[in-house]
Order: C-alpha cells, then structure tokens, then sequence
C-alpha cells in the first residue's frame, strides 16, 4: 500500500512537472539533480503544444485530434460493417428474452403495449432507478442553482425585480390568448398520454413531459405569480416525494405478492381495457408527475432560481 | 466491397457512428462549454439511433397489440428490448444535460465566461 502511494507521488511530480520527490522512507538520500536538469518531459511536450501563443502547437493539437477522430471513426464503421443485417429477424437481438416478453407479457401483465409490460413490470426496479436519476438531477440543479437569502446579493435582487418589471410590462397578448387555448388541451393530451401509456405509444415519461411543458408554458405566457397559484414549492415537495413513494411501494408490492404470477390485488385484467394491466396505470402517473416536476423545476431554476 | 456493402445494408448503424464521432469532435474542438454540451447531444442521439435501429424487424410493426384477442408472436412485432433501453438513455441524458448546463451557469457566475481554457486560467490564477 505504502509503496503504490509513494509510486503514485512519483507519477503526480513527473506529471506536475517538479523534481522527482524523494521516497518517503528511503535511507540513502537520493543523489542530488543537477541543478540545470531540463523539466519533466511531459512538462515540456506540454508548453510546446498548449501554449496559447504557439501556433505550430496548436495546429499540431488539431491535426493530430482530426486524425484520432478520423481513425475512430474509421475503426467504428468497420465494426459497423461486421454486425449482422439490419432488419433481419435472425439477428442475436432477436433472442428468446424478446420473445419471452412478446409472447407471455400481454397474458401475465396485461397491458397490449409490449414496451410498457417490459419497463414497468419485469424491469420495474430499472426505471425505479431512472426516476431516482430525475429526482437527483433535479435536486442537484437545485443545489447550484437555488437561491435564498444567504446567496443573493442586493444586486441580484435588483436585476430581478427589474427583470419582473419588464416581464410584466412586456407580457405578449397573442401568447396569452394562444395558450389559454392551447393550453387545456395540452394538459388534456398530457394526461391522456399518462393514462393511456398502457394501451397506446407513450407512457409516464412522454406524457410527463408534456405535462411539465405545459406549466413551462403557462409559466412564460402568464408569469410565475399565476403558476405559483396552483404548483407552489409545498405542492412540489409533496409531489415529487409522493410519486417516487408510490412508485417504490408498488413495485415492492408486486414483488412480494404477485412476480411470480400468484395472484395480488393488481391483476392482469382484460387487455386493451383502459382498467387493466394491474400497476402499470398507477407507475406511469407516478412516473408522469416526476418528470412533470422535474421538467418545471430545470426551468424555473434555469431562469430564475427559485420555483 | 463486401465493406460497402454491409455499410449499406447497416446504414443506420452507420448514420449513427458518423453522428457519434461528430459529437466526439465538436467536444474536442469547442471550447465553449454549451458547444460542448450540445455536442455531447449530438453523442447522445447517436446512441439512441444505435439501440433503435437494433430492435428493428423487416416487415414487423411496433410491439404494441391492436387486437387483443390474438395472442402475440414474435412473427408479428418487433423488439421491444432496445426500446426500453432508449429510454433509460435518454432519461439519464436529460438528467446529465441538466447538471452540466447548471454547473456551466455557476462558472459563468463566478468567471464571466464560458470558454473552458480561459475558465481554467482564472481557477488557476484564483489560487495562487
């Protein structure tokens, strides 16, 4: 252990560039460097090609980066050209897990959207996994971007409110007019993607994000003031946390209960009913209000730091 | 020839190489930071035309039931496994453009700039 971090120092100054540092725990002293020893190699392949003044440096750095793209993507069209045919049904994708979820996830999910039956029942605990991403990747752009008292300056707070000024007095009547029609409809499809994800293309992740574009839009038609009025912080919080709740415990009630085809309350159903497929219905709400809350809260962080 | 042969029977695989080394390049080359950000975009769809183009079957329709009452088989729909991992795809991409474009806002904040050798100079000259 001791000896790897005393070659991983050594490896650091060759790479910094500094004399080489003596091992920790040697006994003779190493002989002292000549005083005029030239830096360390990478030291100097370095200042020849980063300086930002050297033009053959640079040049060599593109040329020599066309030429790594150049042969990677040569590399990868030749593998290209070795993969089986497009299209053919005897290709190795073609195996008998897809034909496993074809042939048996309609009879014993029960939603005739095939897809739907793959990523929320017998991978459920995989797109567990990505709805935790979105939730971390919204709690992250939070934590940079989020501002509170202790962050902002009076300038800060003065260019918002003249921002706010400017949005008020500039507030177009041909978008608000637009989406006051537009925008019941949208939510309408939105809903319906998210309700209909077991049945037809589409399903929590698509009818969330037109969900979430909707409040983006109302957000720039009307101002944040009136979409504050109904999707406050609170009501974020509840149902950010809320869906991902739901969602955790119905995955792990159909793993206990009912994986292994024993019956549960969530039962396969007639398919092609907008009442069957057991949780499907309930994960892609669940997933739908995530990505619904995630896609707003980038915007309103993006633009202007709190929801 | 029997190269540009597959290569034209596999041309989506290959759209999708050549828009993959194209992101690969405008990373290397842009040091704008959103340049670079769009570009890894560019890698990102790439990768879902790959994984698209793998489940596709001649000749099958979409792994979706039209009429249930016929019991599905592997004759008549395609795969939906690649489907399913385009989507894991792109849920994390979104979730990494997000993070990157908010740590991209944060150093404009702090340098007043978005060109990556010049954000570093300053980190570097901010230490000293």
């Amino acid at each position: 252990m001791n000896k790897l971090l005393s070659l991983y120092r050594r490896l650091e100054a060759w790479v910094e560039g500094d004399a080489p540092a003596a091992p920790a725990h040697s006994a003779p002293p190493p002989p002292p460097a000549p005083a005029q020893a030239g830096p360390a190699p990478l030291r100097t392949l370095a200042r020849r090609f980063n300086a930002p003044h050297s033009r053959m440096g640079r040049l060599t750095f593109h040329l020599m980066s066309v030429m790594a793209c150049v042969v990677f993507s040569l590399v990868m069209l030749y593998t290209v050209s070795e993969l089986p045919l497009f299209g053919e049904p005897t290709n190795p994708t073609d195996n008998e897990l897809s034909a496993r979820y074809i042939e048996q996830g309609m009879k014993e999910v029960g939603a005739a959207n095939l897809v739907t039956n793959m990523i929320l029942v017998y991978r459920g605990f995989d797109t567990y996994g990505e709805s935790c991403v979105l939730f971390l990747a919204a709690t992250c752009v939070i934590m940079l971007l989020g501002t509170d008292q202790n962050n902002t300056t009076a300038k800060d707070l003065r260019i918002r409110a003249e921002d706010a000024q400017i949005e008020r007095e500039e507030r177009s009547v041909i978008l608000q007019g637009v989406v006051r029609f537009i925008m019941p409809l949208a939510m309408m499809f939105g809903l319906y993607i998210l309700f209909n994800g077991h049945l037809s293309p589409g399903g929590g992740f698509a009818g969330g994000s037109v969900l979430g574009g909707t409040l983006i839009l109302c957000d720039n038609a009307f101002g944040a003031q009136q979409v504050q009025r109904f999707f406050n912080e609170t009501i974020y919080r509840f149902v950010k946390i809320g869906a991902l709740v739901l969602y955790a415990a119905l995955i792990c009630y159909t793993i206990f209960a009912g994986a292994n085809g024993l019956p549960s309350v969530f039962g396969p159903g007639t398919a092609g009913r907008i009442l069957s497929a057991g949780i499907t219905m309930p994960i892609n709400v669940a997933v739908g209000l995530e990505v619904a809350c995630t896609m707003y809260s980038f915007y309103a962080f993006f633009s202007k730091g709190e929801l | 020839m029997a190269f540009w042969q597959q290569l034209q029977f596999n041309h989506f695989q290959a759209a999708a190489v050549i828009l993959y080394v194209l992101g690969m390049t405008g990373m290397r080359f842009n040091r704008n930071l959103i340049k670079k950000i769009v570009s890894m975009g560019f890698m990102d769809s790439a990768i879902y035309l790959f994984l698209t183009s793998s489940g596709f079957v001649a000749g099958h329709v979409p792994p979706i039931v039209t009429d249930p009452s016929v019991s599905p088989s592997v004759e008549v729909y395609s795969n939906p496994v690649p489907t399913g991992l385009v989507l894991t795809g792109i849920v994390v991409s979104v979730s990494v453009t997000a993070f990157s474009l908010a740590l991209t806002q944060r150093l404009y904040k702090k340098y007043h700039s978005l060109d990556i050798d010049e954000i570093l100079m300053l980190a570097k000259r901010g230490d000293d």
